[in-house]
């Protein structure tokens, strides 16, 4: 059991609020950026380990495309948004107006279908940052994205063990999007360090 | 155009080349010059210098030297230098400080074209 247990109802009501904020602007900003209308269903929010992450998403061999950014400043935290294959591709598609294929980001000739769906991820951690920092009223700086196309496993190892020593729990957001077309589906994964989210939450509450 | 019936010239600094590209896109529909790309801000001074474009638009989070930087390097070679930030949601401290280092306005991505001329169009006609 981590902190998270231990955050009362209203401290959970307001955790549910910041999330449901971030998402609306990550929807705000795919429309415009898809130019197209988006509606969203209230996402899903759930508290695990880095080890349930993988079983949780559809087991470990399962391939992702993430996008990673940090938050430095006061309020350390790690973002990883993850799309299926499937749905990265269709983004892609969608932006750059042509079939996707497969995807290889060593390949040179997809550099357009990296760069496409790392500004996407970018946008998209951008709206949730920008989401917690309007909350706290404090300035939230953002590292520079980067983009992995990987199984599952590997992405946790990666991403999220190697900070086990600073977080033993992570927020995973699904998120469902629906357009007049078709469903776009994503996950987040927010990891502030516990210092970071404690003061999170303590500014949430006003304290 | 310029007073001499000359397209206007932009240079576009971002480390996506999907941005770089939409961006492009945007001012060649509207009758600008792309001069140059850049995809780190010290390609972005560099570029400035040997191409003498009419504004920069500028990303604020590149790798290596960043926007800000780049602002204070371009700002120091020109002072009369046009520079439009590009800024993802969520940085307005970042936006501020670019401000004070001598950027002219910002916009939010992702943004729609219009907004895009509109503010250039500020900054040229200011």
């Amino acid at each position: 059991m981590g902190y998270y247990h231990e955050l009362g109802e209203f401290e959970r009501d307001v955790l549910k609020e910041l999330c449901s904020i971030g998402t609306g602007n990550a929807a705000t900003s795919l429309s415009e950026i898809l130019a197209q209308p988006i509606s969203m269903q209230v996402p899903s929010l759930d508290v695990i380990s880095p080890e349930e992450m993988p079983d949780n998403l559809g087991g470990p061999e399962l391939e992702k495309v993430v996008v990673f950014a940090y938050l430095t400043g006061k309020y350390p935290s790690r973002f990883l948004i993850l799309f299926s294959v499937e749905e990265a591709k269709s983004i892609a598609e969608v932006l750059i107006r042509q079939k996707v294929e497969g995807l290889d980001f060593n390949d040179h000739k997809q550099e357009m279908v990296r760069s496409v769906l790392l500004e996407i991820g970018n946008i998209i951690i951008s709206s949730y940052v920008s989401a917690i920092g309007n909350m706290i009223n404090a300035p939230m700086i953002q590292s520079a994205p980067q983009i992995k196309y990987d199984i599952l496993g590997s992405i946790v190892d990666e991403f999220c063990i190697e900070s086990a020593s600073e977080s033993n729990e992570l927020l995973l957001l699904k998120n469902e999007f629906v357009t007049a077309e078709r469903e776009i589906l994503f996950d987040i994964i927010f990891m502030p360090t516990e210092e970071s989210f404690l003061s999170i939450m303590q500014k949430l509450k006003g304290e | 155009m310029n007073e001499a019936g000359n397209k206007l010239k932009v240079l576009i600094a971002d480390d996506a080349i999907f941005m770089r590209t939409m961006i492009r896109d945007i001012l060649e529909k509207n009758g600008y010059e792309v001069v140059g790309e850049a995809s780190t801000g010290k390609e972005a001074v560099e570029k400035y210098q040997r191409l003498q474009p009419d504004l920069v638009t500028m990303d604020i989070v590149m790798p290596g030297m960043g926007g800000i930087e780049a602002v204070k390097a371009i700002m120091k070679i020109d002072p009369n230098g046009k520079i439009l930030m590009c800024s993802a949601m969520g940085q307005k401290a970042l936006v501020i400080e670019a401000i004070q280092a001598g950027a002219k306005d910002f916009v939010v991505k992702p943004f729609q074209p219009s907004s895009v001329i509109e503010a250039i169009t500020r900054i040229l006609e200011g």
